[in-house]
């Protein structure tokens, strides 16, 4: 196909309607309330689930949108936008997981009736006759607390599953830890000798790893996004020295540098999503180059926009430190920038010595 | 900046929109063709250290041959029109050929100016008789262009020039002083900014010449660069006479008419260097791979996550690339945001310059072909300095981005 650069009516439209919704429901003062309070009002159950946003990635037979990742993007910049106290990439990732072996807990997903956890760590699974055994500590499970089921990656007889656990069986315990994000909960889920069926035990734990961590750079751009725009606005009212503050050169060219950053990583998030999408060989490369990307640039435009707003960006009740957290949360999970570069460097290092040897 | 506005002008531009990074099976077939053209074609002995001529008017003399045999198989003004001694192709086979021409470090274009600033606004906006005069001996190389816009007073702040055109009777009379011109030394005609109108201020006054080189009055001062090479210049008009017809575009109007003429060429400038860096870079990972002496650096944690920062900057530059060139084909512009490319290649050129040094390690020391960067990272490096300050300055590019893209007052 040719060259093209440019979206269609559809994804238009979803990016409309994620960015609406989410202005709406997350704004600042439904944030605090949930910063403060750490539960969901039914209001957000509503409007999520009628918005059909979470089913962006699900097949048509569980009623998803069957999507490619390229048409989640927006819905995860819209979410990142507002540093969403929703899990919407878990949500979009779980629905499509788990639509063929578990249809209604998909369509719960996808009406935001319920919610999936993701963990950030892997167990092993012991085989006991036709059921599995796990034990272990999980330390910082995202929304556990909040969630009803669990999707954890387990090596099961040496192959990578996904194991869906219930968080509310007996032998799991969730304990509370303080997340680095406000609007994240986090927990340590313990799970003491849970046993559960091979019907529990799922494959596609590479794709849905990819696609989260391209969700992930989403998200993140999105909350730099957000973090850049209120700089700008900022610095066009601010005065100082008799002037508007954006009009002094050291603080254009931080901005300058932020504007660089958002529309590069935004390329690297589209090219990985569409390489994703079009089965390209480079798919593996473009994702680590658009985690790492992310990881790093995110925070330093988020890091900068605190700095162009003097004092006032350095306190708890603005919400620059929000997305600033955010994307602190994000750029350590599913691969630190330094493992995205590290996986990068490996790769290159063992394409050149082939070739001299 | 793709905002849902700008998404929606991309959508209304085309019938099915969408993202697409591939290219046709046509497209690919011409690359494929290209490709073995270039094993069967390139200068003997170039693809080791040979860089061509030691002198500079001997390697200007091999360079435009070499695009004259390109020009001879059909790879030079790829977009440009039939008529005017192009190929008639699309701006993605532009691409294409500076892609190909990149990855094997084809020898640099000479005429640069020709191709990108001269050709493109005498298409746009020369006269018919213009047109006919210049552009095929442009394409064909006959004619090779330099560009005569900085002045020693007027660099960052090219609207303070003063060399002037006054009008005499049925000339133009020219007198001022221009500097750091590359190519003038073997370059037959000039693309002049002259100040027609002296009580105007900064850009308004300005118009735009086409000028002979070889026009009485005209004197030339080779300048070493910081690499030690003379390819640019100072270049001293005394009383340069010039027909009147010999302006581009509206006296006076020149320097505004003659930016939106080439504002499409300007986001699609030196699209080869995107290719060439990556030959730059894998050529320095591979020494770094087979360095025998020392600690080998490919297992060093800093290197490696210093060649993944380097590819990852690579990699967006060439989507940054394919996006310009998509929203070309698309029939869009490309506005002050081309200036968020050019500062992002010209800092990343600069890590592959650092990447050299490290590379090189006790080597830094020494620049001939016994070093295992045998001069090409010390020429790289020491390049690399020129690309955040020539056409713009990377502090030029960040005001720009500032006040066009983001809005922030001047």
């Amino acid at each position: 196909m040719p060259l093209q650069y440019g979206w269609s009516e559809e994804q238009l439209l979803i990016a409309d309607s994620a960015g609406k919704l989410f202005a709406d429901v997350f704004s600042s003062a439904a944030l605090r309330v949930f910063m403060r309070d750490q539960v969901w009002p039914e209001q957000w159950r509503r409007d999520l689930g009628e918005s059909g946003l979470l089913g962006i990635c699900a097949p048509v037979e569980v009623g998803g949108a069957a999507q490619g990742a390229t048409d989640a993007l927006a819905i995860l910049i819209a979410a990142g936008r507002r540093a969403a106290p929703w899990p919407i990439a878990e949500s979009i990732a779980a629905a499509m997981v788990l639509s063929r072996s578990h249809p209604h807990i998909a369509r719960a997903v996808m009406n935001a009736e319920t919610v999936v956890a993701f963990a950030t760590q892997s167990l092993v699974a012991v085989r006991q006759g036709d059921r599995w055994r796990l034990s272990g500590n999980l330390d910082a499970v995202p929304w556990a607390n909040l969630a009803r089921w669990l999707l954890l990656e387990v090596t099961a007889e040496g192959e990578k599953r996904l194991a869906l656990l219930d968080l509310q069986s007996a032998e799991i315990t969730c304990e509370t830890r303080k997340s680095i994000d406000p609007c994240c909960p986090m927990a340590r889920v313990i799970l003491n000798n849970i046993s559960f069926s091979s019907t529990d035990l799922l494959s596609g734990v590479e794709r849905v790893g990819h696609l989260r961590t391209l969700f992930a750079a989403a998200e993140m751009l999105g909350a730099a996004q957000t973090s850049l725009n209120l700089a700008v606005d900022y610095m066009k009212v601010r005065k100082q020295f008799g002037q508007q503050i954006g009009r002094f050169q050291a603080l254009k060219h931080i901005a300058a540098n932020d504007a660089l950053y958002i529309e590069s990583m935004r390329l690297a998030i589209e090219y990985a999503a569409w390489a994703h999408d079009a089965n390209a060989d480079d798919a593996e490369m473009a994702l680590h180059v658009a985690k790492q990307y992310c990881s790093q640039n995110a925070r330093s435009v988020a890091e900068d926009s605190i700095q162009c707003h003097g004092g006032i960006g350095f306190t708890w009740d603005y919400d620059l430190h929000l997305y600033l957290r955010r994307i602190l949360r994000l750029g350590a999970s599913l691969g630190t920038a330094v493992e995205h570069r590290e996986a990068i460097a490996t790769a290159l290092i063992e394409q050149f010595s082939r070739v001299a040897r | 900046m793709g905002s849902n506005v700008s998404r929606a002008r991309h959508a209304q531009s085309l019938e099915e929109s969408r993202l697409d990074f591939s290219f046709t099976p046509e497209q690919q077939a011409y690359r494929t063709r290209l490709r073995a053209w270039l094993a069967n074609n390139l200068p003997a002995g170039w693809g080791g250290d040979y860089n061509g001529p030691e002198d500079a008017i001997e390697c200007a003399e091999f360079r435009k041959a070499w695009e004259r045999k390109l020009h001879a198989a059909g790879y030079t003004a790829i977009h440009w029109p039939k008529e005017y001694g192009g190929q008639g192709l699309s701006i993605t086979h532009t691409l294409i050929v500076n892609e190909e021409l990149g990855r094997v470090v084809a020898p640099e274009p000479f005429n640069i100016i020709g191709m990108e600033t001269a050709g493109p606004m005498l298409l746009a906006i020369g006269t018919p008789e213009q047109k006919a005069r210049f552009l095929k001996r442009i394409a064909s190389i006959e004619d090779c262009w330099c560009q005569g816009f900085t002045e020693p007073d007027a660099g960052s702040d090219l609207g303070a020039l003063t060399t002037a055109a006054v009008r005499e009777g049925d000339t133009w009379v020219i007198n001022g002083r221009k500097i750091w011109t590359s190519q003038a030394h073997a370059a037959n005609w000039c693309c002049l900014l002259a100040r027609t109108d002296p009580a105007a201020s900064t850009y308004k006054g300005i118009t735009v010449f086409a000028v002979p080189m070889n026009a009485q009055g005209i004197s030339l001062r080779p300048l070493a660069q910081l690499n030690g090479r003379p390819e640019f210049n100072e270049i001293l008009f005394e009383n340069v006479r010039i027909p009147l017809d010999s302006h581009i575009g509206p006296v006076n109007e020149g320097w505004r008419v003659a930016n939106e003429a080439v504002a499409k060429e300007r986001a699609m400038i030196r699209l080869y260097r995107q290719a060439r860096f990556q030959n730059e870079f894998e050529h320095m990972v591979r020494v770094a791979i087979a360095k025998p002496q020392g600690r080998p650096l490919a297992q060093d944690s800093h290197f490696k996550q210093s060649i993944a920062e380097i590819y990852s900057l690579l990699r967006i530059h060439r989507y940054h690339n394919l996006k310009i060139i998509a929203r070309l084909e698309a029939g869009e512009t490309i506005g002050p945001e081309a200036s968020i490319v050019r500062l992002f290649w010209s800092e990343m050129r600069q890590r592959i310059g650092h990447l050299g040094l490290d590379v090189l390690g006790g080597d830094v020391m020494l620049d001939d072909a016994e070093t295992v960067g045998a001069t090409r990272f010390q020429d790289v490096y020491l390049m690399s300095r020129a690309d955040t300050i020539f056409a713009g300055t990377a502090q030029i590019q960040r005001n720009l981005i500032a006040e066009r893209v983001l809005g922030l007052p001047r």
